[in-house]
C-alpha cells in the first residue's frame, strides 16, 4: 500500500487540500454561472411562427403537406405550452394524422384545410403519423414541439 | 427507447375508433401465420376482445419517448465542462490518495446473522424472480395481444431491462441473485432428483465468452430491429427460446460454466454491477456468497484476467446503446434516404429484402454491426498507443484487457439519461398492469384504473438531469482511467502521459452522448 500511495503523487505536485478545494469550487463556480447565465436560445431549425394577435392564448400554424411531406422547410413546428394550437393542415392527398401523447387525431382531405386543435398542457416533442394505410411501421409526418 | 414504438403504435390502433375492422384483422393474421395453432386461437380471441375494449385507446404512446432535444447552450456547456472538469479530476487525484478502500470495501456477510438474513432474502427475491418469469411466458402467451394491455411487453422491455440495469449499476447486481433461469434449472433439476445435473462436459475455454456476444449481438437486434418485439405471443417465444437455449448450456457444461461463458443476460448485468457499491456474488458450488459495500467503480479495478471475448462484449454493450440514441436521430434518417436512393445500395438492399426484412431493417442491422465493428477498432487502437506511452508495466499489473473496464461508467451515465424518462413515464404502465397481467379486465390489486401521467417528467429535469449524469459519469471514468494507469506502469511519469489517448477517447465518447441528446428525436 505505501508504494500505491507514492506512486499516486507521481508528478509531485504538492498541493495542500485548501489549494485544491479552492480550485475545484473555481472551476465548478465558473461553470454553473455559464449555466446559470446562459439564456436559452431559440431553436434555430424550427420555423418562427406568428401568434394572432387576437387571442394571446391560441397560437396558429399553417401546414402544407405534398406527398405526406411537409413542402419545404423544418418538419418540425413549435408552439408554447399552455397555448390553444390550431394546426391549418392543407395536404395534396387524404390523410389520416394522429398527434401522439396528446391523441388527437384529424381527417384531413385534399382541397380545403383541416384542423388539427389541441391545448398544448405536456411539454415534449410529439409526432404526427399517418394511419390512413393502417398502422404497420409509419414514419412520422411532422412533429410539434411543445416548448416550456 | 424505441424498443416498444412501432409496433405498440400497431397495437395502439389496433383497437382505436377509427377503423377497429380493418386493423384488428391484421392484429389476427400476424402472429396466427407464425405461431402453433392453439396459441393463434387463444391469440385470436384476445386480438377481438382487444378491439372490443375502449379503455386500451386511450393509452398513450408507449415506449414512445418525447423528450425535448437538449438546447445548444446546455450542450455546449455540457461538453465544455466535460474537458473542464477532466483535468479537474485529473489535478485533483493526482495527489496523495489511498487506494485500499477503493477496492476492498467492507464484508457485509461477516457475521453467521447477516448471512442467515441474506440467505433468506435471497430465497424471496429467488423465488419472485421464477414466479415473475412464467407469469411473463403465461400473459405472453395466453393474454391480450394488445402491447398496452399485456404484461410482458412493459415487464420486459421496461421495468426488466431499463430498471434491472438501472439496479445492477447504481446498487448491486441484483441479477446474480434472482437469475429465474438458473433458479428453475435447478429447481427442475432438483425435482429429478439430480441436484445441478449436467452431462459433465468441458467447456471449451478457446469458445471464451463469445456465445454470450453472439446473444448479446442477438439480442440487441430484437431490441432495435425485430418487429415481434411488442407483440406479447412472439415476444414470449423469445423468451422460452432464449431460456431452452440457456438450459441446454447449463445441461452440456454445468449451470456456472454456462453462465459464465454463455448467458448475455448474466454477462452484461455483471459488467453493469462491476461500477455498483455492493458487490454481489451467490454462492457457487465450492464458491461463498460474496456482498460487500465498496467505493462506486471500485469493481472495474479488478484484477481477474478478462478475455478478449470479454472485452468485445464490454464494447458491444457500449456500442448498442450509443446506437440505440444514436438510430433516432436525424442523421440516421438522413443516411438511410442516402443509401435508398444510391443506386447499386438500393438494389443490393432490394435483392436481400427478399430474405424477409425490409431495407430499414436491413440498413439499421447493418449499422448496428458496424457500430460494434467500429467501436472495437477504436478501442484496439487506443489501447495500442496507451500501452506504448506507458512504457515497461509493473509485475502486478491487472491483465491488460482491464483498460476496457474503465469505459464503463461513460456507458453506465449515458444509460442512465438516456432512459430514466422511459422509465419514469412508461414505467407507469406498470401500475395498471399488475392488478390485470393478461389484460382480461381483471382488478387483482385495484389499480387497474390508474392513469398514466406523460408530463411527469418536464423537460427541464430531463435536460439538466441529463448532462449532469454524462459529465458525472465522464468524470468517474477519468478518476478509474487514473488509478488503472497507476496500478498498471512502472514509471508514474510514462503512466500519466499513457492516460491522454484514453481521456481522448473518452472525451470523445462523452461528447458523441452529449451529441445525441441534443438530437430531436425522428422515427
Amino acid at each position: 500500500m505505501r508504494r500505491d500511495v507514492q506512486l499516486l503523487n507521481p508528478t509531485g505536485v504538492a498541493l495542500s487540500r485548501v489549494v485544491r478545494v479552492a480550485m475545484a469550487w473555481l472551476l465548478l463556480g465558473n461553470w454553473a454561472a455559464l449555466v446559470a447565465t446562459a439564456a436559452p436560445s431559440a431553436p434555430a431549425a424550427a420555423p418562427v411562427v406568428p401568434a394572432t394577435p387576437a387571442a394571446a392564448a391560441a397560437q396558429r400554424i399553417d401546414v402544407k403537406l405534398v406527398g405526406k411531406r411537409v413542402a419545404g422547410g423544418s418538419d418540425t413546428y413549435t408552439v408554447r405550452q399552455g397555448v390553444e394550437a390550431e394546426l391549418h393542415i392543407t395536404s395534396d392527398k387524404p390523410l389520416m394524422l394522429h398527434l401522439h401523447g396528446y391523441e388527437v387525431h384529424a381527417d384531413v382531405s385534399p382541397g380545403k384545410t383541416n384542423l388539427l386543435a389541441f391545448k398544448a398542457t405536456m411539454p415534449g416533442r410529439f409526432p404526427v403519423h399517418e394511419h390512413r394505410e393502417g398502422a404497420g411501421n409509419h414514419r412520422a409526418v411532422f412533429f410539434v414541439e411543445v416548448r416550456p | 427507447m424505441n424498443t416498444v414504438r412501432a409496433r405498440a403504435t400497431t397495437a395502439r390502433c389496433s383497437s382505436s375508433k377509427f377503423a377497429p375492422e380493418r386493423v384488428s384483422a391484421t392484429v389476427l393474421k400476424a402472429p396466427a401465420t407464425r405461431i402453433p395453432a392453439c396459441i393463434a386461437a387463444c391469440v385470436a380471441g384476445c386480438a377481438a376482445f382487444a378491439a372490443l375494449w375502449p379503455a386500451a385507446a386511450q393509452a398513450h404512446g408507449f415506449g414512445q419517448r418525447f423528450d425535448l432535444p437538449l438546447p445548444l447552450w446546455l450542450w455546449i456547456t455540457g461538453a465544455g465542462g466535460t474537458i473542464v472538469l477532466t483535468f479537474v479530476a485529473l489535478a485533483l487525484f493526482a495527489t496523495q490518495r489511498r487506494l485500499d478502500g477503493w477496492t476492498t470495501g467492507v464484508d457485509l456477510l461477516r457475521t453467521p446473522a447477516a448471512q442467515r438474513i441474506a440467505h433468506r432474502a435471497a430465497q424471496v427475491l429467488r423465488a419472485l424472480g421464477a414466479m415473475l418469469f412464467l407469469l411473463a411466458l403465461a400473459t405472453g402467451f395466453f393474454g391480450n395481444q394488445n402491447a398496452y394491455a399485456n404484461l410482458v411487453v412493459t415487464l420486459v422491455w421496461v421495468i426488466w431491462w431499463v430498471g434491472m440495469a438501472f439496479f445492477c449499476a447504481l446498487v448491486g447486481d441484483l441479477w446474480e441473485v434472482v437469475d429465474p433461469l438458473r433458479t428453475l434449472y435447478l429447481a427442475a433439476s432438483r425435482l429429478l432428483g439430480r441436484r445441478g445435473a449436467t452431462l459433465g462436459l468441458r467447456y471449451p475455454t478457446a469458445l471464451g465468452a463469445w456465445p454470450a456476444v453472439l446473444l448479446y449481438f442477438g439480442f440487441a437486434w430484437v431490441e432495435l430491429v425485430w418487429q415481434g418485439k411488442d407483440l406479447p405471443a412472439m415476444l414470449a417465444s423469445a423468451m422460452l427460446g432464449y431460456a431452452l437455449l440457456t438450459w441446454a448450456g447449463m445441461a452440456l457444461f454445468g449451470v456456472e460454466a454456462w453462465r459464465d461463458h454463455g448467458d448475455a443476460f448474466v454477462a452484461a448485468f455483471r459488467v453493469l454491477g462491476r461500477f455498483a457499491p455492493l458487490q454481489v456474488r451467490s454462492s457457487a458450488p465450492g464458491k461463498p456468497p460474496v456482498l460487500r459495500l465498496r467505493h462506486y467503480a471500485a469493481g472495474l479495478l479488478t484484477r481477474e484476467p478478462l478475455s478478449f471475448s470479454g472485452v468485445v462484449f464490454v464494447l458491444l454493450m457500449l456500442s448498442t446503446v450509443t446506437f440505440d440514441g444514436f438510430h433516432q436521430t436525424p442523421l440516421m434518417e438522413r443516411i438511410e434516404t442516402t443509401a435508398q436512393t444510391t443506386r447499386s445500395v438500393a438494389e443490393a438492399l432490394f435483392m436481400l429484402s427478399a430474405t424477409g426484412l425490409d431495407e430499414t431493417r436491413l440498413i439499421t442491422s447493418t449499422l448496428l454491426l458496424a457500430f460494434a465493428v467500429f467501436f472495437v477498432l477504436i478501442y484496439r487502437a487506443t489501447v495500442a498507443w496507451i500501452f506504448r506511452l506507458g512504457g515497461e508495466q509493473r509485475s502486478d499489473a491487472p491483465p491488460a484487457n482491464t483498460v476496457v473496464l474503465t469505459l464503463v461508467p461513460i456507458a453506465v451515465a449515458y444509460h442512465l439519461s438516456h432512459y430514466f424518462t422511459l422509465l419514469l413515464t412508461t414505467g407507469q404502465f406498470i401500475v395498471p398492469l399488475a392488478s390485470d397481467p393478461y389484460g382480461w379486465g381483471w382488478n387483482l390489486f385495484g389499480t387497474r384504473g390508474y392513469e398514466v401521467n406523460l408530463a411527469v417528467v418536464g423537460p427541464a429535469l430531463y435536460w439538466y438531469g441529463a448532462v449532469v449524469l454524462i459529465v458525472v459519469g465522464h468524470v468517474q471514468a477519468v478518476v478509474v482511467a487514473h488509478i488503472d494507469s497507476l496500478r498498471r506502469f512502472q514509471d508514474p511519469r510514462a503512466a500519466l502521459r499513457s492516460q491522454l489517448p484514453m481521456v481522448a477517447l473518452m472525451v470523445a465518447y462523452t461528447s458523441l452522448s452529449l451529441w445525441i441528446m441534443a438530437q430531436p428525436i425522428v422515427g
